[in-house]
């Protein structure tokens, strides 16, 4: 986050309309709490999924989605 | 589900301790489940109408239980409710864990970790809809390619970059919730973009950008990119930039088409 401010900060002071860009970048990005999906332990793949489980002793909670005539990615949210 | 259930503080605290994964049509397997998934779902009992399943498997990946997360075969069956949504699902969760001997979580909320690239940009897409499948945000990485650095070094003075060179950046940004779209829905890119100097050590990327879809009435998705990027010398440190643009939606119960207006924030990784 400091990296991110110091970034911002960088190119806000060099403009040539940087810092109007870089507002419209915060804006953009979600806040934490459209975000709060990504606080499970998520391993987008089953099979190392399956892996960790066996390693780490932990159970698997898996959602398939069995719509076979398009492209669903529950991780990413292209579904 | 996404912006759901499964971001439901009760089902987040619920699933603590467990992997949580998904299996997904990719572009490679359209028409095809993998036998142990169907396994699953025989075992489970779950019936087709519902294309969602979900499964509490043990650390040796038997099942526990299986279920819909919703009591009927769309989320409809609880009026699109956030709440009940994610009240029912911790339901669900919790008759599976029941009888289970769960390994001990640490209280305190677990910090969200976003997936990332070890080097490359990280892409929030959201579109302003009342679809909630929609609204919630798409999070996608792009791998960078030795060419990018080329494409994107500094520049002494303004000049051109095809669309077409940024093609990994425009991939991943179409819209969520449409079905018969996927990597590679876009058959053509368009538009102009540019980049100069704009300071001793930053450049703006900029310019207006056509994404037009392979589908039969060629959807294109128009809009405008620009992008703030941070050298060291010439090379390109690190970037930060927006892609604002109209989905023309076609609504095929009513007929028409309605815009749907799409944002997505871009920043490079690592920061």
């Amino acid at each position: 986050m400091r990296t991110l401010l110091a970034l911002a900060g960088f190119l806000a002071v060099q403009d040539g309309g940087t810092a109007k860009i870089l507002e419209k970048y915060s804006a953009a990005r979600p806040a934490e709490r459209e975000l709060a999906f990504f606080r499970h332990d998520w391993e987008p793949s089953y099979e190392k999924a399956k892996e960790r489980a066996a390693r780490e002793g932990r159970p698997i909670f898996l959602v398939a989605i069995s719509n076979l005539n398009g492209y669903d990615n529950l991780y990413t949210g292209h579904c | 589900m996404r912006g759901g259930s499964l971001s439901h503080p009760e089902v987040i605290e619920a699933l603590k301790p467990f992997i949580v994964t998904s299996w997904y049509v990719s572009n490679a397997d359209f028409g095809e489940m993998p036998a142990e998934l169907l396994r699953l779902q025989r075992e489970a009992g779950l019936r087709h109408e519902g294309n969602i399943g979900c499964f509490v498997l043990d650390e040796k990946a038997r099942l526990v239980r299986g279920f819909h997360p919703w009591p009927g075969p769309t989320p409809n069956s609880l009026g699109f409710d956030k709440d009940r949504m994610g009240r029912h699902l911790r339901a669900e969760i919790d008759k599976a864990t029941k009888e289970m001997k769960l390994p001990e979580v640490k209280k305190e909320e677990r910090p969200i970790k976003l997936p990332d690239v070890e080097r490359g940009v990280r892409i929030f897409l959201k579109l302003d809809s009342r679809t909630a499948s929609f609204r919630t945000p798409v999070v996608e990485t792009v791998p960078s390619k030795p060419v990018d650095a080329q494409v994107l070094a500094w520049p002494r003075e303004e000049r051109e970059i095809p669309v077409e060179k940024l093609k990994a950046w425009f991939d991943p940004i179409f819209p969520p919730g449409v079905m018969d779209q996927g990597p590679g829905t876009y058959a053509r890119f368009g538009g102009r973009l540019t980049i100069k100097p704009a300071g001793p050590r930053a450049a703006v990327l900029s310019g207006d950008v056509e994404l037009v879809m392979g589908d039969r009435g060629a959807t294109a998705i128009r809009g405008r990119l620009e992008v703030a990027l941070a050298y060291e010398a010439d090379a390109m440190k690190s970037l930060r930039g927006v892609f604002e643009g109209n989905y023309p939606k076609r609504d095929p119960m009513r007929g028409g088409v309605h815009d749907i207006r799409m944002t997505a924030a871009i920043e490079s990784r690592p920061d």
